[in-house]
């Protein structure tokens, strides 16, 4: 008899409806919405559940979808407020660190850095590194720079560095320059041989049409070709330059495309977590 | 056996108490993820059985009752009559989440696609509209959520997938008695394609008295022919831009053509042959080209206006239903 009762009783408290807002379903809910990338919604959820009782992986993963979503300044708030004692703080300032990174302060990276204790973290010290290419603060030396990453690592960044130090830029004054003297000879300069060898067609022909008109005394054909000429001539001169900066903008964001990438593939230097099944 | 009883009373309530109690203060850590050893800030609770429970399962593991879903769908479905389209959306997603039942499906599917579609997220309307199509308990639910991918689509811009979604339609014999709908709808997308021709042929379709069939007329006898702005280019330079309306382009067009045609022609005349060979390629075929570019751009153009002016009315103007 007793046996029956008890058993009843464990049945009733299983089945026994629970509300939909009980603190366990909304922190099930948000679960659910932070697994099917609903990244916002999961935050809100997550914050009631908060509201209710602090939990540091909800904290957590407050920062990461707050993070995932790029509203950087609530996912730093979110990291700072993981407690010492948690299992989640080192992790939690590694990831705050990446959050300023991404939203590009690099400034107040620089200060959060030195204050983390992070500075001989070795994943820390390589996204520290990876902040010189995105600012025009002066590069260390390349050994010292090289330092916190692997044998296999060091050939990639090994690259971004020796770009950064000396970005082989076309200098503007330079291509206007070149074209100037030999229309065309600035295309040539910044790689853009079709159009160089196209200005320094043009600029000649007009300029041989219109002196072969002076000398034939028409007049009115020549200064046509010669008004043709000084066009083509100025708008070589003006359109060096212009590649020139063009050339320059490229390469900065092959660059930026290339360490994002390289960022984007190594996780920010961040071990990779996985919450959801 | 009334002692029994109370005492069976009392374990109950305080038992379900107790469970809600520990149920919170066991997640005080997650034990999921566990970086470095074991979590150490827990409440001397922590270590409850019940703990388990909380982990990584994110499926509702406690019964809803059928009146919390149901005030659950109510609180939702306000929500979203009060165009709080985020809320809603939220509040239908943790109805369906514990509607283990699946009685709410349809229903918060739909309306989930609906308000994305307030917001302009059209794919993700799409895809709960899927969603909802495929839990539709009857016909009704079926064609209901068909139509509004459909809407959707048109809205997105996507008008070929609005136009194979309403021909497979058609020809479902379940529908036949929604053709008209359909006609309407194929009419909405061929507006937005810009095809004003059978936008009109598919209302025409439904009556030939239907409103919109006499605004798709009245912009189809509006709209200026790109050919024809090319033909008279190409006879006359400038002549197409004075036919789209653009008569300051088209003198302006008329006399480079003029000016570097008699310089071509006078260096021919005048035995300057390589002048003429010059001025002619590089001067005289250059506005002579750009000129036919230029017919054919301001009639686009035109053609773009005077369908935008149509899509104003619609919008704004227009009474009857609309994507």
């Amino acid at each position: 008899m007793k046996k029956i009762f008890f058993l009843t009783l464990i049945l009733l408290i299983q089945t026994f409806p629970q509300s939909i807002y009980s603190p366990a379903n909304i922190k099930k809910f948000a679960d659910y919405l932070f697994c099917t990338k609903d990244y916002l919604r999961a935050a809100l959820e997550y914050q009631k559940y908060q509201n209710i009782s602090f939990n540091d992986t909800v904290q957590f993963k407050i920062g990461l979808a707050y993070s995932r979503i790029g509203d950087y300044n609530f996912s730093e708030e979110a990291f700072q407020n993981i407690p010492q004692s948690s299992n989640f703080y080192s992790l939690s300032k590694s990831e705050f660190l990446k959050a300023i990174f991404l939203a590009g302060d690099f400034q107040k990276f620089d200060t959060a850095f030195s204050n983390s204790g992070l500075n001989t973290n070795p994943e820390m010290r390589k996204l520290n590194d990876f902040t010189f290419f995105y600012t025009k603060k002066k590069l260390p030396t390349k050994q010292d720079f090289l330092n916190p990453f692997d044998k296999t690592e060091r050939n990639v960044v090994n690259k971004f560095y020796d770009f950064k130090a000396d970005p082989q830029y076309k200098s503007p004054l330079t291509a206007a320059i070149l074209s100037s003297i030999i229309p065309g000879g600035g295309k040539f300069y910044t790689d853009r041989i079709s159009d160089g060898v196209t200005s320094f067609v043009l600029v000649g022909l007009f300029t041989f049409l219109s002196i072969d008109n002076f000398n034939a005394h028409h007049d009115f054909r020549a200064w046509i070709f010669t008004a043709a000429s000084t066009f083509f001539y100025a708008g070589n001169v003006y359109g060096s330059a212009a590649s020139a900066q063009i050339y320059n903008a490229k390469l900065d964001y092959d660059f930026s495309v290339r360490i994002k990438a390289y960022l984007d593939s190594k996780n920010y230097f961040l071990p990779q977590i996985s919450f959801c099944k | 056996m009334k002692k029994l009883m109370t005492i069976c009373f009392s374990v109950l309530v305080f038992g379900k108490i107790l469970f809600c109690q520990l149920t919170v203060l066991t997640s005080k850590s997650d034990l999921s993820f566990r970086p470095e050893g074991e979590i150490s800030h827990t409440t001397s609770l922590g270590v409850f059985s019940v703990a388990p429970l909380l982990r990584n399962d994110i499926s509702p593991t406690s019964n809803t009752s059928t009146n919390e879903l149901q005030k659950q769908f109510n609180l939702a479905k306000s929500l979203y009559d009060k165009e709080d389209y985020f809320d809603a959306i939220t509040e239908f997603k943790r109805l369906l989440f514990f509607d283990k039942d699946s009685t709410y499906t349809f229903e918060a599917n739909y309306k989930i696609g609906e308000c994305y579609k307030e917001g302009a997220k059209f794919s993700k309307a799409i895809l709960y509209f899927t969603y909802a199509e495929w839990s539709a308990n009857n016909t009704n639910e079926l064609y209901n959520s068909r139509i509004s991918i459909v809407r959707t689509n048109i809205l997105r811009r996507t008008t070929s997938n609005a136009v194979i979604l309403l021909d497979s339609l058609q020809k479902d014999p379940r529908f036949y008695n929604k053709l008209n709908d359909i006609n309407y709808w194929k009419g909405w997308a061929y507006i937005f394609a810009d095809n004003w021709e059978q936008a009109s042929e598919a209302f025409g379709k439904i009556s030939k008295k239907q409103p919109l069939k006499k605004l798709c007329d009245k912009v189809i006898s509006e709209r200026y022919s790109v050919t024809a702005a090319n033909i008279l280019s190409v006879v006359l330079p400038g002549a197409g831009q004075i036919y789209t309306g653009n008569i300051l382009s088209g003198m302006l067009s008329f006399g480079w053509n003029l000016l570097w045609g008699y310089i071509t022609i006078n260096s021919i005349v005048e035995n300057r042959v390589l002048d003429g060979i010059f001025v002619g390629d590089l001067l005289w075929l250059r506005f002579y080209f750009g000129n036919l570019q230029n017919a054919k751009k301001f009639a686009i153009e035109r053609n773009i206006e005077i369908s935008n002016k149509a899509l104003s009315y619609l919008q704004y103007k227009y009474q009857g239903e609309k994507p």
